[in-house]
């Protein structure tokens, strides 16, 4: 995995316990690397399995879970998005199904996707189109460390505190990771 | 004409109207459904046609959701199991056991080996229910009504059988997190015992008078050829993909429980088409009679549920995990993530039917309509799993 | 295709009396009408599969003259809600009654169309909590989903509810229940 997004700004790349948590690999990644990991995964023949958000106090962690059809393994991009300006590229482009995964991660939690060719509501009713349903509560929020695990850290970007315990400076936490996501 | 001067109904919904944004000049714009003859379901299907050829076809979801990934944070992971039976109806069994599997994985509960091959025994009987259904519904759709009842009565023989240890007839919610509900009894086990035969008696029957049947093989030979790049950019599995080609079953690809000691095949055709698909299905009944075959030889005595089995109060530990298992319509995912508190954190329900029909839109394009339900069938769809 | 004006609108043309009120004519004429009631396929969700099984040779709704399922609202006088009803596909019901010549009848299929079923929790955005908010419905077969022969049932008492009279005899309390395959 680090051989195939080899050159591409990353966050955090680690090998996860495939046995415990299903992925072989997890990649933090900036809003801005996204297309260019999809396409090179699309290059590799790799299928994208879905996409899903996970709504938690630094802001909504979008996963995208892919998969091969010859070769095991689940690699899982990762993208933090703050929760006052969700805001993604999409990459329909890249791979065709993931305008509707796309538009379901909308109609749940409010992420928006530049670049998605038919960006309505899919599941939920025009009507009702904003009433996010898995958003969850401010105070019912956890932080992401606290459920995804950290793995064996490949490489961790120093600006990037998510998974690491509490860092000592509380600007370096906040101002990292949403730089990044810009 | 109108009794009332009212008109709006007549203006077109939300997505009609988003729909009509690009369309062209002179073009008929058609909905199938959401309320039509084919036993689908809910599907809407927006169609821009030029003539008797579909130009363009968009699939509006949602006319069936029904919540489950938000029921999922209200209620605790036990008492989520009846949902899976209800997210697609078809494989329920199947469903099952990606949730109660990834709750398993998450919290690293082993499962007695008994509960394993019963899991299994199960499972196969509710894939051939599945295929059954599928197949008599898909020729319901293309206008032949007597295959139908004879799906139907061989599905009652197996509703039979897995009514007893489980209770339902449809919506099953057998599976526990550290195995099953229930054993299978000797009276169960016997049924199934016979019923293996019986059904392999009747699939003869089925291809000479079905499969090879002029009148179906003009239908759907040559009709809806996905190229296997499609299914790699769309992530469709299961059937779809095997038959273009695709050699991938998620019973080898990701194996779990006991399934490395059975001998099965994966079939697959080069076909392409929708005749392809329909192959691969008829051959997929005969194998799990196969896997069920071997499982009865292969059972040993034990428990069916593992000591100490969590109780509907539960906490899932911290983490998240991923599990798929091989549904009749593909790649069943759930994806589990927890942060140790009394419900689950999120829950992610990846339906194969989902990412079969957003090929949907690419396939039709150029068909005739009949073509383009020749098509919806051959991709077996249920709605539920697709809304969720 | 507004959420919020959802409830039927009272039919412009009401039944009309017929024009001879002769109580026997009447009479055969209901016997008649309950005999063939002809229902629309309207299988939404899980209950759908039930219905089709209904439909199929074991159960056979045909012996009772309920066969003829017809996909267009204008040639049934049945409708068997079966299944979960959305707030998406609620104009779709309501338009669907609507467009149903009289005398028309409903069946609620399933907990889902009876009051929300299994789906009903607090904090539900996408469903309607039973079909009657809708539309009047005549019976409720409860269920989840509710086995052929309670559809069944559900067709004798509103066979009954039509006439006033139940033709079938009642299913014995004791068994017979089926042996072997």
């Amino acid at each position: 995995m680090d051989a195939l997004l080899k050159g591409l700004p990353l966050l955090y790349l680690s090998a996860c316990d495939a046995a415990k948590t299903g992925k072989n690999w997890q990649v933090f990644l900036p809003a801005a690397s996204l297309v260019p990991a999809a396409k090179r995964l699309r290059a590799a023949d790799y299928f994208l399995e879905d996409i899903c958000a996970l709504d938690c106090e630094e802001g909504y962690v979008v996963t995208y879970h892919f998969a091969h059809f010859e070769k095991p393994g689940r690699p899982s991009l990762r993208v933090v998005v703050p929760h006052d300006a969700p805001s993604l590229p999409s990459i329909a482009s890249v791979f065709g199904g993931a305008e509707w995964h796309e538009r379901e991660t909308r109609d749940f939690h409010g992420v928006i996707f530049e670049g998605n060719p038919n960006f309505v509501p899919l599941l939920i009713d025009p009507d009702m189109a904003d009433c996010f349903p898995l958003r969850k509560d401010p105070k019912s929020r956890s932080k992401t460390r606290d459920i995804l695990e950290a793995g064996d850290v490949v490489f961790c970007d120093p600006s990037f505190t998510l998974m690491t315990p509490d860092a000592p400076a509380a600007g370096q936490e906040s101002g990292g990771e949403k730089a990044a996501t810009a | 004409m109108t009794r009332n001067a009212n008109m709006e109904h007549l203006a077109g919904d939300f997505y009609t109207n988003n729909f009509a944004k690009t369309a062209k000049e002179g073009s008929l714009i058609l909905n199938l459904g959401p309320q039509h003859p084919s036993t689908h379901g809910v599907l809407r299907v927006i169609v821009e046609m030029d003539g008797e050829y579909v130009m363009r076809a968009e699939p509006v979801l949602g006319y069936l959701h029904r919540m489950h990934e938000k029921m999922a944070e209200v209620k605790t992971a036990a008492q989520f199991i009846p949902n899976m039976g209800r997210v697609d109806y078809g494989h329920a069994l199947a469903w099952n056991w990606a949730f109660v599997g990834a709750a398993e994985k998450l919290a690293g509960i082993e499962v007695p080996e008994r509960a394993e091959y019963v899991r299994t025994i199960t499972c196969e009987c509710n894939r051939i229910a599945s295929h059954l259904l599928w197949w008599g519904a898909y020729l319901l759709d293309l206008g032949a009504f007597t295959p139908i009842m004879y799906a139907f009565d061989d599905r009652e023989k197996l509703l039979d059988i897995l009514q007893v240890p489980t209770g339902s007839r449809l919506t099953y919610s057998y599976f526990r997190i550290g195995g099953v509900a229930q054993d299978l009894n000797e009276d169960c086990l016997g049924r199934i015992r016979k019923f293996i035969p019986w059904m392999r008696s009747r699939l003869p029957m089925y291809k000479d008078l079905v499969s090879d049947n002029i009148i179906l093989r003009k239908r759907i030979e040559g009709v809806g050829v996905i190229e296997p790049d499609l299914c790699r950019s769309f992530g469709a599995t299961g059937p779809v993909a095997r038959g273009s080609g695709i050699n991938y079953d998620v019973r080898r690809a990701e194996p779990y429980s006991i399934y490395p000691k059975i001998d099965f095949e994966v079939p697959t055709s080069e076909l392409m088409d929708a005749r392809g698909r329909y192959d691969v299905r008829m051959i997929e009944i005969e194998q799990s009679l196969r896997i069920i075959e071997q499982c009865l030889e292969l059972m040993p005595e034990g428990d069916v549920l593992v000591k100490g089995a969590p109780k509907p109060s539960w906490k899932v530990p911290k983490g998240e995990t991923y599990f798929a298992v091989e549904g009749g319509r593909g790649k069943i995912g759930v994806y589990l993530a927890s942060d140790g508190g009394k419900n689950l954190y999120r829950t992610k329900l990846r339906a194969p039917g989902y990412c079969n029909l957003s090929l949907f839109a690419e396939v039709s394009r150029g068909t005739i309509l009949a073509d383009a339900v020749a098509i919806l069938g051959s991709l077996d769809l249920i709605i539920p799993e697709i809304d969720r | 295709m507004a959420a919020q004006n959802l409830v039927a609108q009272k039919p412009d043309v009401i039944v009309a009396d017929p024009l001879l009120n002769i109580g026997p004519a009447q009479q055969i004429m209901d016997i008649c009408r309950s005999m063939s009631l002809w229902p629309m396929t309207f299988g939404l969700a899980c209950c759908a599969i039930e219905m089709m099984a209904v439909g199929m040779a074991r159960w056979d709704i045909a012996r009772f003259g309920a066969e003829v399922f017809r996909p267009s609202p204008r040639q049934s006088d049945l409708m068997i809600v079966a299944g979960t009803v959305s707030k998406k596909m609620a104009p779709a019901v309501v338009r669907l009654y609507e467009q149903m010549p009289a005398p028309r009848y409903v069946i609620a299929m399933g907990n889902c169309a009876i009051s929300g079923g299994p789906f009903k929790f607090k904090g539900q955005y996408g469903m309607v909590e039973g079909v009657d908010t809708l539309i009047p419905v005549d019976v409720y077969v409860p269920g989840c989903p509710p086995r052929p022969e309670g559809l069944l049932e559900g067709l004798f008492k509103l066979q009954e509810k039509i006439t006033g009279k139940r033709f079938w005899p009642n299913p014995p309390l004791n068994g017979p229940y089926e042996e072997g395959m």
